[in-house]
């Protein structure tokens, strides 16, 4: 499994063009950004609000809210959810399933490419967490201005742990958009067809609420809304609140309530991950590699 | 044959499988009962013409396609993902297909990690053998179709496999190419000890390496057997030049073969390559003196068009 994992991890990082595109894109806007920030800054000889309001251990974890907090994750998600569909439905398009199949069990190719996908995107929003905090540091030092709080063991400490929770929910909510991701490849064995209808997947997903709402009004049945409860969406967002915030997901849009503990969000959160990943991999049992 | 010999010696072992595609309401009928033996160390050649059923043959052996019927074993165990039978095998499918941001090298290293543990020693050594050692670090998008297939079949090499699939291995290569290539097929068996399953529609190709041969159309299984074997059975053009031509032929006539006249002094008729010394004798034994006998062989082109028909549009 191993020697799968490093196969598909050597696959991603040599595709240098569709990587760059689609994940290195995320560290590259970042320093860009803030080196434009700095240099503006500079030039104009005034503190810009944003900076004089930054704080570090906000920087640094702010980057998981575009795969973990709505809405910014109805776009955030979108390129690694493109990224992670080209690269199954590529197999498709350049031949190579035929090489790979006869060699090793097709479920354990389809996890290896999970896990490998879902480790480089991880990889490049905690390398772009690091940039983030770098450039900040680095325009508060030039403009001298204090980056706070101070850099203690104590406040280090207390933004790692907060990392990691956030880093650990994005990485079970990008696995399972990586199993969206392959179901649609499976499904429509096009890269055109698979970024349609893993995008098609996610939105709906993301904006269940919306159409659940629409309905309890449309029928009279205000109790509708509550099956948002089942949804990855909240039990990500629920899961997220209990464990950083330390109490369920309270800012749900339209006013809707929902009280679920962390336990039952991930139970529902592990459910999701196996029936998609079952369904992907129990697809590509089936089928008949004629390309 | 002992019991559980057929286990031991043979390595494929095609049993009445049956291939069905459905497509738009209609079931198209790739491969129909078809039913082959390979042996170990054989150099086996699969012929038949486009849309045979070849390729589809080759995809089910390496579970990439999932019979309709039958069964389908390799090195005695019935072919599923992951079974032993597959980790002892490589193979080229259909045109080398190789991911073209990656070099060559990458390419095999890839390959050689999603295979049996510990193949992955001797990627260079393969690329040398097939010629590609100076382009190695070339991406595969840069590479020539006849590089391409150099890479396949160095690919289908991988983890050292006892039995070795290659589906038109000498696509897009140039004649020299070419020969080198059947070259390396023939040393894969003959100093290796490998088993070679080639498919192929170049036909002297097959003449020239393979020990065994079967031929298939529409799906089924037309004729097997070695190349020798085949043209033997088959009826081949004879002309014997002989003392009394209107009395030999009137006496083949009156023995049921359709003997003519030919150029003056001479006869012909066709025969059964393995007849032909019956014919001889029978025209000496009745006083007729042959002075020469030609037997015009049949090339293996002539005999695939003979068994396949001409080529249909």
């Amino acid at each position: 499994m191993v020697d799968l994992v490093r196969a598909e991890w050597l696959k991603i990082i040599r595709n240098v063009r569709l990587t760059t595109s689609l994940v290195w894109v995320f560290p590259i806007a970042a320093a860009t950004i803030l080196t434009v920030g700095i240099i503006v800054n500079m030039i104009e000889g005034e503190i810009s609000g944003y900076m004089s309001l930054s704080r570090w251990p906000q920087d640094f974890i702010g980057i998981w809210a575009f795969i973990n907090r709505f809405p910014a994750n109805v776009f955030g998600r979108m390129l690694p959810l493109a990224f992670m569909a080209t690269f199954f439905a590529g197999e498709f398009e350049w031949g190579t399933w035929k090489n790979v199949v006869p060699r090793s069990r097709r479920v354990k190719l389809v996890l290896a490419k999970l896990v490998a996908l879902t480790g480089v995107i991880l990889l490049t929003l905690a390398l772009t967490s690091i940039v983030i905090v770098l450039f900040q540091w680095v325009g508060h030092q030039i403009i001298d201005l204090p980056y706070e709080p101070a850099f203690t063991m104590a406040a280090i400490s207390e933004a790692l742990g907060t990392y990691l929770v956030e880093a650990l929910i994005a990485m079970l909510s990008l696995f399972l958009l990586a199993s969206f991701a392959a179901l649609a490849a499976f499904i429509t064995r096009s890269v055109l067809g698979s970024l349609l209808l893993s995008f098609g997947f996610s939105v709906a997903e993301l904006l269940s609420l919306g159409l659940l709402a629409l309905f309890s009004l449309w029928f009279d049945r205000p109790k509708l809304v509550e099956a948002y409860r089942f949804m990855p969406s909240f039990n990500f967002e629920n899961l997220r609140a209990w464990l950083v915030e330390g109490h369920s997901y309270v800012d749900i849009p339209f006013g809707v309530t929902i009280e679920a503990g962390a336990a039952e969000s991930a139970v529902w959160i592990g459910l999701w991950i196996a029936v998609i990943t079952f369904w992907a991999v129990s697809t590509f049992r089936r089928q008949d590699i004629t390309t | 044959m002992p019991k559980g010999e057929g286990a031991v010696t043979d390595v494929i072992h095609i049993r009445q499988v049956t291939k069905l595609f459905k497509a738009r309401r209609k079931s198209v009928r790739a491969v129909d009962q078809l039913s082959l033996r390979v042996s170990r160390g054989q150099v086996f050649g699969f012929l038949g013409p486009n849309g045979a059923g070849k390729s589809t043959t080759i995809r089910m052996m390496l579970d990439l396609v999932r019979p309709t019927e039958g069964q389908i074993e390799l090195f005695g165990k019935a072919v599923r993902g992951g079974a032993p039978g597959l980790k002892k095998t490589g193979a080229l499918v259909e045109g080398a297909a190789f991911y073209p941001f990656l070099s060559g090298r990458e390419n095999l290293q890839v390959l050689s990690r999603t295979g049996p543990a510990g193949s992955s020693g001797h990627v260079d050594s393969l690329l040398e053998k097939v010629g590609l050692s100076k382009r190695a670090g070339q991406r595969v998008s840069e590479y020539s179709t006849g590089m391409k297939q150099r890479l396949g079949i160095a690919a289908a090499l991988l983890g050292d496999p006892e039995l070795v699939i290659l589906d038109e291995p000498t696509n897009g290569l140039d004649p020299g190419g070419m020969i080198e290539i059947r070259g390396f097929i023939r040393s894969l068996a003959d100093e290796q000890g490998k088993t070679v399953f080639l498919s192929s529609h170049l036909l002297n190709e097959v003449e020239q390496i393979c020990d065994r041969v079967a031929i298939i159309h529409h799906g089924k299984l037309l004729r097997e057997g070695s190349v020798e074997e085949l043209l033997q059975r088959e009826v081949a053009l004879f002309q014997l030049q002989v003392s009394q031509p209107e009395q030999a032929c009137a006496l083949l006539q009156q023995n049921g073969s359709g003997a003519e006249l030919d150029r003056p002094g001479w006869i012909r008729l066709e025969v059964e390559a393995s007849e032909s010394g019956k014919i001889v004798r029978l025209l000496v034994e009745n006083g007729v003196e042959v002075r020469q006998a030609v037997l015009a062989r049949q090339s293996l082109e002539d005999f695939f068009i003979t068994v396949t028909g001409p080529e249909e549009d």
